[in-house]
């Protein structure tokens, strides 16, 4: 008897739970559905590929084509994971390919400000995260560095650090798509 | 289609009968049937015909405004249940500049100052420039009007003689002037703005004040703009005062969102100019909400929250505490400089540093948490019961590593992702998770997401 009270009490906890989220978790499912599409239908192809969880759409992943050297002989796939309560909070995102970066670190964890709880605002799309994302590969932030010992070579000396870069991007990351 | 089935509808509203109320100088009142086709002249053959007052010497004055005969009751804005004014005398008018409330309410409900030539896609809602909380009666937001009077004796029968040109003019006291037909007061006389609420007939429920605050920050979304959020486009926007103009909006359910997440994460700021509450969701400097009656559309168990946070943050600021005990949370101001600090309610004597009971000497040094055990005090036993229920808890924060003492103000601090760089929500201070010291460059670099491998 005592077991199921705890059982209705639970149940009862995780309807409430629900009904509590639920209008946030649509809120988040309208608004991604809308951005996905302005980014697929923006052709844009510095970040291609976009791939959504077909059962969680607060899931993506895609493929970051960067232009410049040292970085533009290869692609990095990311994950970007949006939390329930989007856009009140910010999306994360995580490198898959490893790259040789000061601001990301060997578990493909970026420092992004533009996606930090302090700065973030809820008006901020995905596209303008991802042009920051971009922005910040290309031209790397030393002062805020994640890898002191890349941050470090990066200003000390650049053309060993293009180097290492590149010889790391052909190693390991993916084939850039045709077009 | 729909827009046949809208002139339908607004036919058929022209064809209703309402009723309105006139009142004469001495305070009598006379209710007349109208339609919203009726002219002001109609009402004063009503009028005239019901009291014996002569048809020429007397005028009609409505929010603000002194009617011409020729005016119909929906040209005016002229709702049920409204009141005309009667001023005795008067100069019929041949031209009034157009300053009616109708005019302000068209200006003000505006989302920009923009002019709009599309016809808004809902009428429902079209016809709601004002919104207000109704305190009293329908314990919601509401629809609202604008109303004018004297500011020196509260009458009704005063006329406008410029017009409110936003906000400010409306909301902030001795702006605008204007003439008062108060026998006892009369004569050129600052105007004050009310709101009453749409949503129920004045006097209703023996409510006899039914003045209501307007929440100017509600608007009706005129201009077919897209919630920024959801990106879907909603009837009712809130707008943010960025800046001294109107700046970010979100619609009203985002709002309520936004608002409750950053009151629950207690995130909203205490400071002088606007008290305990929030800025818009771009955090524009100057853009903090000052109506703190915005905050009841959250609902009465979040308001209630809402004012005991912002008290407490208050009394905080002020240099207070507030007790530790479970249950409790007495706020003092303790004129003691010392750190020994008992609650007045409770009884319970702690450390105005750590928030432990009360020991001698460095914090650091502190014994932890333990129930009143061999102190050899007589305690009650509700008391043993709560401290033990106490014990249980510390000991729980104790042993959960995703929880840490803030190092600079000892509030306990959950961690549950992130970085290594906390901010503490209590007093804002930087620090980091492993070293528990102030937030620098060398955490930076050693651990900013967790230890070296």
């Amino acid at each position: 008897m005592r077991r199921r009270r705890a059982e209705t009490d639970s149940i009862t906890l995780s309807l409430t739970l629900l009904l509590f989220i639920s209008p946030l978790i649509m809120a988040a499912t309208k608004r991604l559905a809308k951005e996905l599409d302005e980014i697929r239908k923006s052709g844009q192809k510095v970040f291609r590929e976009v791939q959504v969880n077909e059962t969680n759409i607060l899931k993506w992943s895609g493929l970051i084509v960067p232009d410049n050297p040292p970085y533009n002989k290869g692609a990095f796939r990311i994950n970007i994971e949006f939390m329930a309560e989007y856009p009140f909070k910010p999306p994360k995102i995580v490198f898959l390919t490893k790259i040789y970066h000061p601001n990301i670190d060997e578990k493909g964890q970026v420092c992004l400000p533009i996606i930090s709880p302090e700065n973030w605002k809820p008006a901020t799309k995905t596209d303008q995260v991802i042009q920051a994302l971009v922005a910040l590969v290309h031209d790397p932030e030393p002062e805020h560095p994640l890898r002191g010992e890349i941050a470090e070579e990066y200003t000390r000396d650049k053309k060993l650090f293009l180097k290492k870069a590149e010889d790391f991007t052909l190693k390991f990351a993916e084939k850039r798509p045709a077009d | 289609m729909v827009r046949g089935v809208a002139i339908f509808k607004m036919a058929a509203r022209q064809a209703v009968l309402f009723d309105v109320s006139v009142r004469d100088s001495a305070g009598r009142t006379q209710i007349i049937p109208v339609r919203a086709s009726t002219s002001v002249s109609d009402i004063k053959r009503s009028f005239s015909e019901k009291t014996g007052v002569p048809l020429n010497s007397y005028q009609l004055v409505f929010a603000g405004r002194q009617l011409s005969d020729a005016d119909t009751l929906q040209a005016l804005g002229v709702q049920s249940h409204s009141t005309l004014f009667c001023i005795r005398g008067g100069v019929k008018v041949e031209a009034v500049p157009d300053i009616s409330v109708k005019a302000v309410e068209d200006k003000l409900g505006k989302i920009a100052t923009d002019d709009i030539e599309d016809p808004p896609s809902s009428p429902s809602a079209a016809n709601n420039r004002f919104y207000v909380y109704c305190k009293s009666v329908c314990k919601e937001m509401k629809p609202g009007k604008l109303r004018v009077r004297c500011a020196s004796c509260k009458d009704d029968r005063f006329t406008l003689t410029t017009e409110p040109q936003g906000w400010s003019d409306v909301l902030e006291k001795q702006k605008l002037r204007g003439r008062c037909y108060n026998d006892k007061c009369g004569g050129d006389k600052f105007a004050e703005f009310y709101f009453k609420c749409a949503g129920h007939t004045s006097g209703a429920a023996g409510v006899r004040d039914d003045e209501c605050v307007a929440l100017h920050m509600i608007r009706t979304n005129t201009v077919d703009i897209e919630c920024p959020l959801c990106a879907d486009e909603k009837d009712i926007m809130v707008v943010f005062t960025c800046d001294g103009k109107d700046g970010h909006c979100l619609c009203l359910d985002c709002f309520k969102d936004f608002a409750r997440l950053a009151l629950t994460e207690r995130r909203f700021i205490e400071n002088a100019q606007s008290g305990y509450s929030i800025q818009c969701p771009n955090r524009c400097p100057d853009s903090f909400i000052t109506e703190i009656h915005h905050f009841r559309l959250l609902g009465d168990e979040l308001y209630e929250r809402y004012q005991r946070f912002g008290t407490e943050e208050c009394l905080l600021q002020m240099g207070g505490v507030l007790c530790p005990q479970v249950g409790c949370g007495m706020g003092m101001l303790p004129e003691d400089p010392g750190n020994r600090v008992t609650c007045p309610t409770c009884r319970h004597t702690f450390c105005r540093n750590c928030k432990n009971p009360y020991h001698r000497g460095n914090c650091d040094a502190a014994p932890p948490i333990q129930a009143l055990a061999g102190t050899g005090q007589q305690i009650d036993g509700e008391r043993l019961r709560r401290s033990r229920w106490d014990e249980a808890s510390d000991a729980f924060i104790r042993s959960n590593a995703s929880i840490k003492p803030c190092p600079r103000c000892h509030v306990n601090i959950e961690k549950n992702g992130g970085c290594m760089h906390m901010t503490c929500s209590k007093c804002r201070f930087n620090f980091c998770w492993i070293c528990l010291i102030e937030w620098g460059r060398r955490c930076q670099d050693n651990h900013w997401f967790g230890e070296r491998n």
